[in-house]
Order: C-alpha cells, then structure tokens, then sequence
C-alpha cells in the first residue's frame, strides 16, 4: 500500500508501509470515501492523534528542526574526513552551513570561528572523531 | 543560590539552584536541578532550557547516554558554564526530547562536593 503523510507543514511524500491490515485498509478508504476525504488524511489524524498522546509535539518537531542542521553538518565534515583520512589528526574542527570551516588546535578558538563565520548553528568536534558515552542516573 | 531538599516523601530529593550562562553569548537562564550521582556528565536540561541558552548554536558530536537500565539515548551536546555558590563550573550541557527533571551530575558535583545528608539543609564544604 502507497499512502501519503504529511512530513511538514507544507511538504509532502510518500510512504509505504508493508504489512498493514488489508482489511482494516478497505474499511477506512471506504469511510473515507464517504466522507470525501483521502485515506493519508484519515491516516495523518490517526497518527496525530497518537504521536500527541504520546509526548510534547511541540519539543519533537523542535528536536527534528535542530536534527537537521547537525546532520548536515555532520555529513559535510564526515565527507571531508573521508577524502583525507590521513589528515584528520587532532584538534577541533568546526562546521557550519553544511560546510567545514577549519580544524583549530583547541575548542575556544573553534567556538570563536564560528561566532564570526557561522550563521545559525555550528558543530564543533573533537578529533579523532569519536562517539562518547555517559551514564545517565534517574530514568528522567 | 541554594541547595535544598525537595520532598521527604521522594527520600529527600537533593535539589540546588544555580545558574546556567552559555559561555558564547552570555546568555543565562535560573534553574532548579536535581543532584544525581548516578549522572556522569555536567547537566541535563530540558530542550527548550537548551535552546533558550542558544546551546544549539555550537554543539559538540552528540553523545551516547546510558541508562540505569541499559538502554541507549542520543543526548544532544554543548558547553555551558554553572554558577553555584559563587563557582564557576564549567561543564558539558545535554538534552534530549522528553526531559522533564533538570539534572546535576558527577562532573559538576566533583567540584562542589557537597555532602548528602538529610534532613537538614545540605552544605558547602570551606574552601581551601
């Protein structure tokens, strides 16, 4: 089955969802039908409805805002490191706008960089690049 | 700025006041947070406390939370400074969606010291 779901205010795509109850698909494309509505807009207040029980929508739309810009930037400075894997070195390097502004030998010089030349968000990694881990206490 | 204990019905919930300040753009924000030694890092904030201080605006690579239980969470990362008893503590601010309890943890209160012992008010150790 294709459906459409609203990603975005705005932006549209479509999705496929494999194994959805066939049944459960033809009772709501007929209600649908007689409603005149389309089965993604039955589908996309279901979903709403679930995901606004579930948490605050607000703070996750805010996080996948956010998400955004940190992957592109991420990408962007995961993309230079692999075109010169012997030059990573180590230091801070800083990206912003989804492109890698420079590698600084210590995180305050990186964070000053990104004061005059980034715009919005900026990503400053410690290198060798490394994914760290904490232990976090209370299930908060 | 004060610590306290919140409720002797959650066992004497350690809570001190303090002051968030992002080292970049001054911005600061007074909060409530709830001491955790089981918390290794700095702070943990709600999201929106995180974007207010404007800590989205330079992040570090985004670190792996473990839980009590074993379970992973991705915890968006930045650097802020806390402001507690007249100390500067600088320090790794995190977040992620659905924190709802300000938390205060290890790498903050190996500075601090502070010494849990209810139901009086908690204490500063002297300095030097």
């Amino acid at each position: 089955m294709m459906i459409e779901l609203n990603k975005r205010q705005g932006k549209r795509r479509i999705v496929a969802i494999r194994g959805f109850d066939e049944e459960l698909y033809k009772i709501a494309k007929m209600y649908a039908s007689l409603e005149g509505r389309t089965v993604a807009s039955i589908i996309e207040e279901a979903l709403q409805r679930w995901v606004e029980e579930r948490s605050d929508i607000e703070e996750l739309r805010l996080w996948l805002r956010l998400e955004e810009a940190y992957r592109e930037n991420l990408e962007a400075l995961r993309k230079k490191l692999e075109e010169a894997p012997g030059e990573q070195g180590e230091g801070y390097a800083l990206a912003c706008n989804g492109k890698v502004v420079g590698v600084f030998s210590n995180y305050e010089d990186a964070a000053k960089e990104a004061q005059v030349k980034c715009i919005g968000y900026a990503l400053i990694v410690r290198l060798p690049l490394v994914e760290e881990e904490v232990e976090l206490g209370l299930p908060w | 700025m004060s610590t306290y204990f919140e409720n002797s019905e959650l066992n004497y919930l350690p809570m001190v006041e303090a002051l968030l300040k992002n080292p970049l753009n001054g911005a600061q924000v007074r909060i409530h947070l709830t001491l955790d030694t089981g918390f290794q890092g700095g702070v943990l904030i709600p999201l929106k406390t995180y974007v207010k201080l404007g800590l989205n605006l330079a992040e570090e690579l985004k670190t792996i939370g473990r839980t009590a239980l074993g379970g992973r969470v991705e915890l968006r990362t930045s650097r802020v400074v806390v402001v507690v008893d007249g100390r500067r503590i600088p320090c790794h601010a995190y977040t992620a969606v659905g924190v709802r309890r300000p938390l205060m943890g290890r790498e903050v209160l190996k500075e601090l010291g502070l010494l849990y012992r209810p139901p009086h008010k908690l204490g500063f150790p002297a300095l030097g």
